[in-house]
């Protein structure tokens, strides 16, 4: 069989070479492929649907200016149902099938996590602008860039807010995270910031993704003391967190990360709902002070229908923000639109800004993560929105 | 000591939605040796229906409870006229298959109508609860005691007093004898699988009030299966009883062990009970001849 | 006319081949494989591995619950344990490739022979729970067992080599999967033609009476799951090399569900059933797939997948209704028309 294997490595090969050969994949005289796969489907659709509305409200928008130096562009979305095998397969067929330029869409953590290898391989140049894992970019890939803080940064930022601007520095903390990728990350800023103020880590509770009951949890809590504690559950795991603590009548702050920026939680808590901090790089959808956000909320109106708007939450913002960069180094590579020239260009970045969406993003020679700063959000029930309640804080 | 208590007291808050659960497992296997794998997604299906009625009509909480209770009932006797009725004759395996299947087709069509991002389940008794002393408990909690209560006895008084229970009995024996003994054996299967989806769809109603809705609601019933095994798969109140106690185990690994425990605790006790009992605590034993 | 295919001999009736027109059908089969990845794009040649791993994993889950009756949903437990064993063996040991994958088959043999032991004492949808629960609890396991399994991060393996040649690519990859997958067929068809694929289907039709027989009951439910295990392992370990990239989350119960679905819309107890099962919904998932983005792509359509639950869910159920043979079942009565035309069979 050896000698059928190598006449089929050579056949293979011969495909490979034979392609890029003759152009760039994915860009042609008048179009630009980008690939995005979400979450569409199961519950972390909610993340997905709003992060790939926006890449609409992106292409929308680009092409109504006339594209990029006269491109078109196209995004074709496939959905993962936030299973990283899928995610690879996904991204396989958008290589293979509908010969993507570039891929502005990467899923939760663990699907990135999968999907590496193959853009590696390829050089696919990358924006993940949705879920940040330090494993994203420790080691940098030469095509992939990460653009805001880990889960870990923005939770050890919102402590520093916690501790320096609440005082809430002689408080019984306590965590409770998840038991997956997301909730380690959580954790880990978490103790960053206990270490850092010496603060009293009183109880670290551990639960399953999707649980649905925290009684026991949070009767441990109160068996503790905890006055502080810091969440790190997705939606409903965090929204039930402070029902059962206001259930228990507990007296909490609660801090989480930005994925309890998202108006869902606040409707699941109901009135316990009001009042919660969450860290977070992009301001909320209701921030229409910032310039970044009523623009994109303008265009989203134009671009997407009622319904499509009412899903807009957070990931929107990042979303865009990330094609934002994305198109600013396809524009500066001109006429001649080469992957190679879209990655040099996006590690050039120095200080880009989005218009207040994120803060100054900066990559560099092999540096392929931009921790952009963070800033504490404040939950208002009453009216489902989010008010600023922090500078920008420059991450560690 | 105060920390047992509330550990114990919220454990069986949860635990009797597994009990419900399990008692719908149990009445479906009693009767037709089936194993409705479907249970926790026909729940699901119910409270998002209560979800709409809610959000269209403001219903008292009784009115909705009520109109849901209807509901389901015809929900159960499509779900066997459509799914179960033509799969009669076919073995036992197949039959768990089609609910499998249906299963599926379920969790698929609440996502299709009703979307999949998590909602409130817009109910008059809401947030409001009781409290005994130190321990509080929401009004939804407290009725899904008492409905566990009253399905437990109300189960035994049909089973043991009214003439299809006793048919349903008879039934569960042995098949062929009752059906020459003129039970219409057709209609007890439709009865159960009716009364499984109104016991579903009532704690469907209280499980959204209280924790809201998601399309992942069905994994509670997956998470009451150790109940309806510890108990034994066709013992109704065994199903009940376990329900309870898997519900307290699950609080207390959590609350003195820790680490997630709670989630798999159940199902590590039915490993060890089962091979001490293998029909459960209070499940008949099948006796095989050859 | 032929009249039948008639065995004369003992040997002759439990031989692989029946008949030479079978062993040229089965050749022409090979060669076309082999020639597969030339022709195929890298993308429909990956979807063919997935479908042969798969397969892979579905016929050992066959022996089990087909040949020898006992229903498990512990397959997704076995292929997680097949698959970290081998990604760790690869990642944080640097072995390889030729030694993790029957490594990760070895291991979940063990784990096989664990879940084995409940079997003898409990049956039918008993034991159906408690695989289950099996799956539950694995999951738990490497969830917790950070200092071995890395948690919730998962792991990458390394790229799949073997005797120093690569095989990053699909259509490299797809030698090694197919080459498996062959002896996994052939594995499963010499067992169920010898003394303990009989005793395999003596325990499936009645295990008292098995048992009065002089069958060794224990032994040989055991042993069924260990060689189910065993399949399902390789199937992991395959799986963590072509995804190269393992956490718990490739490893729900929903593929426990998936598995038995496949060997009952391909025929219980017929390894072709298997194979063809695993081609027939992982092929109707893919052709839905492009159905559904030729209509406007996973964006204009978000309720897509859901539509393919929903017909994935009703074919397991109409098959179930009116073709519980399975397809394997379909084939065989089309099969006997042809061969008696014009007479009825």
């Amino acid at each position: 069989m050896n000698w059928f294997l190598k006449g089929a490595l050579s056949a293979a090969l011969l495909t490979v070479g034979s392609v890029s050969a003759t152009a760039e994949p994915g860009v042609t005289d008048d179009m630009i492929v980008l690939g995005a796969v979400d979450p569409l489907t199961g519950p972390p659709s909610l993340l997905g649907k709003a992060h790939s509305l926006s890449l609409k409200v992106w292409q929308e928008d680009v092409n109504a200016r006339g594209g990029i130096n006269g491109r078109k562009v196209k995004i074709v979305f496939e959905d993962d149902g936030y299973v990283p095998s899928r995610s690879l397969q996904s991204l396989k067929k958008m290589v293979d099938v509908d010969d993507i330029f570039g891929l502005i869409g990467t899923s939760g953590s663990s699907q990135l996590a999968a999907m590496m290898p193959l853009i590696d391989e390829i050089g696919l140049p990358s924006i993940n602008s949705m879920a940040v894992n330090s494993r994203h970019f420790n080691p940098p890939l030469n095509s992939l860039f990460v653009v805001g803080p880990t889960y870990c940064q923005e939770i050890a930022a919102g402590m520093t807010y916690l501790v320096e601007e609440l005082g809430l520095k002689d408080e019984k903390y306590a965590i409770a995270f998840q038991d997956d990728e997301f909730g380690d990350d959580v954790r880990c800023g978490y103790l960053q910031g206990v270490e850092k103020y010496g603060l009293n880590n009183v109880l670290e509770l551990e639960f399953k993704r999707g649980q649905k009951d925290f009684s026991a949890e949070m009767l441990k809590a109160r068996a503790a003391g905890v006055t502080v504690l810091i969440s790190g559950g997705v939606v409903a795991e965090h929204s039930t967190l402070l029902k059962e603590a206001a259930k228990n009548r507990m007296k909490i702050t609660f801090l989480g990360a930005h994925s309890a920026h998202l108006t869902p939680v606040q409707a699941l808590a109901g009135s316990a709902g009001d009042g919660f901090y969450a860290a977070d790089y992009v301001p909320a959808l209701n921030s229409l002070e910032v310039t970044g956000v009523a623009k994109f909320m303008e265009l989203a109106n134009t671009y997407l229908s009622e319904s499509e708007v009412k899903s807009l939450n957070r990931y929107a913002l990042s979303g865009f923000a990330g094609a934002s960069m994305f198109e600013h180094a396809m524009t500066q590579c001109g006429e001649d639109l080469t992957r190679t020239c879209v990655i040099e260009k996006l590690q050039n970045l120095n200080g880009f800004e989005t218009d207040g969406l994120l803060g100054p993003v900066t990559f560099g020679e092999g540096v392929r993560h931009a921790p952009t700063a963070v800033m504490v959000l404040q939950s208002n029930a009453k009216d489902s929105t989010f008010s600023i309640v922090s500078e920008r804080m420059e991450v560690d | 000591m105060d920390y047992f208590i509330l550990l114990t007291v919220s454990g069986i808050s949860i635990g009797v939605i597994y009990g419900l659960i399990g008692m719908g497992y149990a009445l479906i296997f009693k009767a037709t040796s089936v194993v409705n794998f479907a249970q926790g997604e026909v729940m699901m299906l119910i409270s998002y229906m209560a979800f709409s009625i809610a959000s269209s009509w403001s219903l008292p909480f009784w009115s909705l409870l009520g109109v849901c209770v209807v509901l389901s009932g015809v929900v159960g006797l499509l779900i066997e006229r459509i799914f179960i009725r033509p799969m009669l004759g076919q073995d036992v395996f197949s039959t768990v298959m089609v609910t499998i299947g249906m299963a599926v087709m379920i969790r698929a069509v609440v996502v299709l109508i009703w979307g999949a991002d998590p909602m409130v389940l817009p109910t008059d008794i809401g947030d409001s609860g009781v409290e005994f002393g130190m321990v509080f408990l929401y009004t939804a909690q407290i009725y899904a005691i008492g409905f566990l209560a009253v399905c437990v006895f109300g189960m035994w008084a049909f089973l043991r007093f009214s003439r299809m229970g006793v048919a349903m009995r008879a039934t569960a024996a042995r098949e062929t004898t009752a059906l020459l003994m003129g039970i219409n054996v057709t209609r007890v299967y439709a009865l159960a699988w009716a009364i499984a989806a109104v016991i579903a769809g009532v704690s469907g109603v209280l499980l959204g009030t209280i924790y809201g809705l998601g399309p992942d609601m069905w994994t509670q019933g997956l998470r009451a299966f150790p109940a309806v095994i510890l108990g034994g798969l066709d013992s109704v109140f065994g199903a009940a009883i376990s329900g309870i106690l898997i519900g307290v185990l699950e609080n207390l690994s959590e609350g003195y062990i820790g680490h997630g425990l709670k989630e798999i605790s159940g199902f590590l006790v039915i490993l060890v009970v089962l091979m001490i009992r293998p029909y459960g605590l209070f499940g008949t034993p099948e006796i095989e001849r050859v | 006319m032929r009249t039948g295919v008639i065995q004369e001999s003992y040997g002759e009736l439990i031989s692989l081949f029946r008949n030479p027109t079978q062993t040229y059908w089965t050749w022409a089969l090979v060669i076309m494989s082999l020639a597969a990845p030339v022709v195929l794009t890298g993308h429909v040649t990956s979807l063919i591995n997935g479908m042969m791993i798969a397969a892979i994993g579905v016929i050992g889950l066959n022996l089990l619950t087909g040949t020898t009756g006992l229903i498990s949903f512990g397959q997704a437990g076995f292929l997680a344990v097949g698959g970290y064993t081998a990604a760790i063996l690869s990642a944080d040991y640097s072995m390889p490739l030729w030694l993790c994958v029957p490594a990760g088959g070895l291991m979940a043999a063990a784990f096989g022979l664990l879940v084995g032991i409940p079997s003898l004492r409990l049956k039918g949808l008993y034991l159906a729970i408690t695989t289950l629960a099996f799956t539950i609890i694995i999951t738990h396991l490497i969830l917790s067992a950070e200092s071995i399994t890395h948690g919730s991060s998962g792991i990458s393996t390394a790229k799949p080599a073997i005797f120093g040649m690569e095989l990053a690519t699909d259509k490299s990859f797809y030698y090694l999967v197919l080459a498996v997958l062959v002896l996994a067929i052939l594995g499963s068809a010499n067992i169920k033609r010898s003394r303990v694929g009989r005793a395999f289907l003596a325990i499936r039709e009645q295990d008292i009476a098995a048992r009065a027989m002089g069958v060794p009951v224990a032994r040989y439910k055991l042993y069924a799951f260990v060689v189910s295990s065993f399949y399902a392992g390789i199937a992991g370990a395959l799986m963590a090399y072509q995804i190269r990239f393992v956490n718990v989350d490739s490893f729900s119960l929903v593929i426990s569900i998936e598995a038995v679905s496949m060997i009952i819309v391909g025929g219980l107890g017929s390894t072709a059933g298997a194979v063809i099962g695993v081609v027939f919904v992982l092929g109707l998932a893919e052709i839905l797939n492009y159905v559904f983005s030729s209509m406007g792509g996973a964006m204009g359509s978000i309720s897509a997948l859901e539509l393919k639950g929903f017909i994935y869910g009703l074919t397991i159920v109409l098959f179930l209704r009116f073709e519980p043979d399975g397809l394997m079942g379909i084939y065989r009565e089309y099969k006997n028309r042809w061969v008696n035309w014009p007479f009825r069979y």
